[in-house]
């Protein structure tokens, strides 16, 4: 996890590497819009699924999938637990009954523990809209070039400092990583069992212990960065220089995103018109029952 | 391989095992049918043949008056199986328990299923702002035609008042009569009611409706037709005492061949009711010959063709008790061949149905059979609510048994057969849960139950939204 190739760009030959930056960001941009609009369990899950089979294709090794698993894993166990034991909306219905209203001591004291059907059901959405987000997120940064990030920002008119503020937050994660790693080893040098502390006591030390180090090295590295990109003359005007139009391909997957966002958009917005007593057209019960079942 | 790997791939394993099972509860929840190798139910003379979640619906508890539905029909040759479901599907199994095909009501709720006579169209109706009935291929679930019958009664989406097909009648030369009613309530709190009947051929084109060029002013929650067509009943459930209705008889009787007024029977309320509330009858003879109908304060009617009363009965008259009035609801009411029979469902407070009960009023959750003339022959008492019946060849009675809300006994829960016309229990097929459905094919061989979950009061769920398909094993 500490290692920093695991978090950095890798060169490869497949589909997804190929892919241009500038398409890689509109699809980020269209995912990230749609997990939000998106309310349907099975579309959020086929959009997961799409991103992950996503990583198949740009044939991720075993090592970042590892990676991939834990985050993901922590995200979907953890919301979907969560939100089934602490869910307040109404209605409700108990799956599992926990803690009886009842038993003892906590019975009384709860009011009863139950897993929620609802609250399962809301905590696997809104673990499958971080996953999604994530999962992409790591696709995007494993198969891209930093340099082809910011050009690609660029490209989409975001402004160059935004721009290359972004990427060199991306570029400081592995940095970062890398660096806790070698502090960790240097206080296993001095004798300190920095990883083997399992008690909460001993977790909170070790992240004390590390988090000074790390800060003082990462400031001392952005104070470096920044009078490096100053003394070339950052933000006075210097651009990159103009990236190659689209291919006809890169053309095609832009137009197909547009077009899915603008038709499940206006689909959504019909349904929510409808939904909330706005407006209702007989002619669009098609439109309605589809946007109810998938968005 | 080295150690680190394995580590790894055990990771990347949880994973997709936390995937699938995720891809599971999006995907399959809803859709889980377990065919079920012939298991012995009940005494042995069902044997279960399939068992069909029907997806997830709100667990309810014993202190709702209303309670998880579903609808099922069986088609006229016994071959098909349609489901209508509370989660908004229309599902088409065969005799053997398998699915044939789903379709989602969309936006819809599905309200109503009937067959038509030859069994190749199943009509559905919904609750939506569109109000549509659907007539569907029962063979594929194509949709043939559609007919928003229910725009006529207006629509609010506001306050989400949506007209709805609540029941759909086909009679044997193919004629379909749909019943449809909105509810709202009108900016001084009252009740506002409009319902409509309506007459199609099958083809969907419009014959006539009742009334024409009008919505009646009541809450019309029933209808019956004989197997000719050529009689339609239907009563009034309409709850505000203070308000005077232009349809304000209980039990109305329509010429269907013209959708005219054939005759209507006002009956009086008795102490301490205002009114003469009719939810789930009446209900006519296969020949017509005679009216059978229930109110709800437990009074049982028979009536002639031409709307004579010819009798009635106080199956569960309201009891004072410790200064409350107790009540059993009384609901359904049918006639077969030489008798007529009616049910009761559970006590309640008249107060206030919420408030508890002292005791069970004697009548509650029972079924009475009386013979056409008025005598008394049996009564079977079900020990829960009767939440619908089924009949089949004449002496073959299917009951669905759901809560009992003052014992809370879950082992009443099930479908119940009866023998005609002594109402014995021949046979108990039980549930974990209540029943909320149930239908008995026209060839008797085939049972079908909808059950539903139930949070009981210490926390724990008993029983699940499933489908439950049995066969009968053997000639009794």
């Amino acid at each position: 996890m500490f290692s920093r190739h695991l978090w950095e760009a890798e060169a490869g030959r497949t589909l997804v590497h190929r892919l241009d930056g500038r398409v890689k960001l509109v699809l980020l941009a269209v995912l990230g819009t749609g997990v939000i609009l998106i309310d349907s369990p099975r579309t959020l899950f086929l959009l997961l699924a799409a991103t992950l089979a996503g990583h198949l294709a740009a044939r991720t090794s075993l090592r970042r999938w590892t990676l991939l698993a834990v985050f993901l894993l922590v995200a979907i166990w953890g919301s979907m637990v969560s939100q089934a034991m602490f869910y307040n909306q109404e209605p409700r219905s108990p799956l599992v009954c926990l803690v009886a209203p009842a038993a003892p001591v906590l019975g009384p004291l709860t009011g009863g523990v139950y897993i929620y059907q609802e609250g399962l059901a809301y905590g696997a959405v809104q673990a499958m809209r971080s996953c999604t987000m994530l999962a992409y997120g790591f696709l995007l940064c494993w198969t891209t070039e930093p340099r082809e990030l910011l050009r690609g920002l660029v490209f989409w008119r975001l402004p160059y400092e935004l721009s290359f503020m972004a990427v060199t937050g991306l570029r400081f994660l592995p940095v970062v990583l890398s660096e806790t790693a070698t502090v960790i080893t240097a206080q296993r040098l001095r004798g300190l069992a920095a990883t083997r502390a399992m008690s909460p006591a001993g977790a909170v030390g070790t992240a004390f212990r590390t988090l000074w180090p790390v800060l003082a090295r990462s400031l001392r590295r952005a104070v470096t960065l920044a009078m490096s990109v100053e003394s070339r003359g950052f933000g006075s005007g210097w651009r990159l220089a103009a990236m190659p139009p689209l291919t006809a391909g890169g053309k095609a997957a832009l137009a197909g995103c547009l077009a899915a966002v603008v038709l499940a958009g206006a689909a959504k917005l019909l349904y929510v018109f409808q939904f909330n007593g706005w407006a209702h057209f007989a002619a669009c019960r098609l439109v309605y029952d589809f946007a109810r079942q998938w968005l | 391989m080295r150690a680190s790997d394995l580590w790894r791939w055990s990771v990347v394993l949880v994973f997709a095992a936390s995937l699938a099972a995720l891809g599971w509860y999006v995907f399959g929840a809803d859709a889980g049918a377990r065919r079920t190798a012939g298991q012995e139910a009940g005494s042995g003379t069902y044997r279960q043949v399939a068992q069909l979640s029907l997806g997830q619906v709100e667990v309810k508890n014993y202190q709702w008056m209303g309670f998880t539905r579903g609808i099922l029909r069986f088609s006229p040759d016994s071959g098909r199986l349609a489901v209508g479901t509370e989660t908004g599907q229309v599902i088409m199994l065969s005799r053997a328990g398998e699915v044939l095909w789903r379709r989602p009501a969309g936006l819809g709720k599905v309200t109503a299923l009937e067959f038509s006579p030859d069994g190749a169209a199943l009509y559905v109706g919904e609750t939506s702002a569109d109000g549509n009935m659907y007539c569907l291929d029962a063979a594929s679930g194509r949709e043939r035609w559609k007919s928003g019958l229910a725009a006529e009664l207006g629509v609010d989406i506001k306050r989400k008042s949506h007209p709805g097909v609540i029941r759909i009648l086909a009679d044997q030369a193919g004629w379909v009569f749909a019943l449809a009613q909105r509810y709202d309530r009108s900016a001084a709190g009252e009740s506002v009611y409009r319902g409509k009947i309506f007459c199609l051929s099958p083809e969907g084109g419009a014959i006539w409706q009742y009334p024409a060029g009008e919505a009646m002013d009541a809450w019309v929650n029933w209808m019956g037709a004989d197997a000719q067509g050529r009689r339609l009943v239907f009563g009034t459930a309409n709850f505000d005492t203070d308000r005077r209705y232009r349809y304000a008889k209980n039990v109305y009787c329509l010429d269907a061949v013209r959708g005219a007024e054939a005759w209507s029977a006002a009956v009086e309320p008795t102490p301490p009711f205002q009114r003469t509330i009719m939810r789930g009858s009446p209900n006519i003879a296969a020949d017509g010959g005679y009216v059978a109908a229930m109110a709800s304060d437990g009074r049982a009617f028979l009536f002639a063709a031409d709307g004579r009363e010819l009798w009635r009965r106080h199956l569960s008259a309201p009891q004072k008790i410790a200064g409350v009035y107790l009540n059993a609801v009384g609901r359904d009411a049918y006639i077969l061949g030489d008798y007529a029979v009616f049910t009761t469902i559970n006590t309640y407070n008249n107060a206030n149905w919420q408030l508890p009960t002292p005791v069970e009023h004697p009548g509650s959750n029972s079924l009475f059979v009386f013979t056409i003339g008025g005598e008394f022959t049996a009564k079977w008492r079900a020990g829960g609510g009767i939440e619908e019946m089924a009949f089949a060849g004449g002496r073959l009675i299917a009951v669905a048994v759901g809560r009992n809300t003052k014992t809370k006994d879950p082992g009443v829960h099930g479908i119940y057969v009866l023998d005609m016309p002594n109402a014995a229990a021949v046979e108990k097929l039980a549930t974990a849960g209540p029943c909320a459905a149930v239908a008995v094919s026209p060839d008797e061989r085939l049972v079908a139950g909808i059950e539903a979950p139930l949070q009981l009061d210490d926390g724990s769920i008993i029983g699940g939204y499933r489908l439950w398909l049995w066969q009968k094993s053997g000639s009794r």
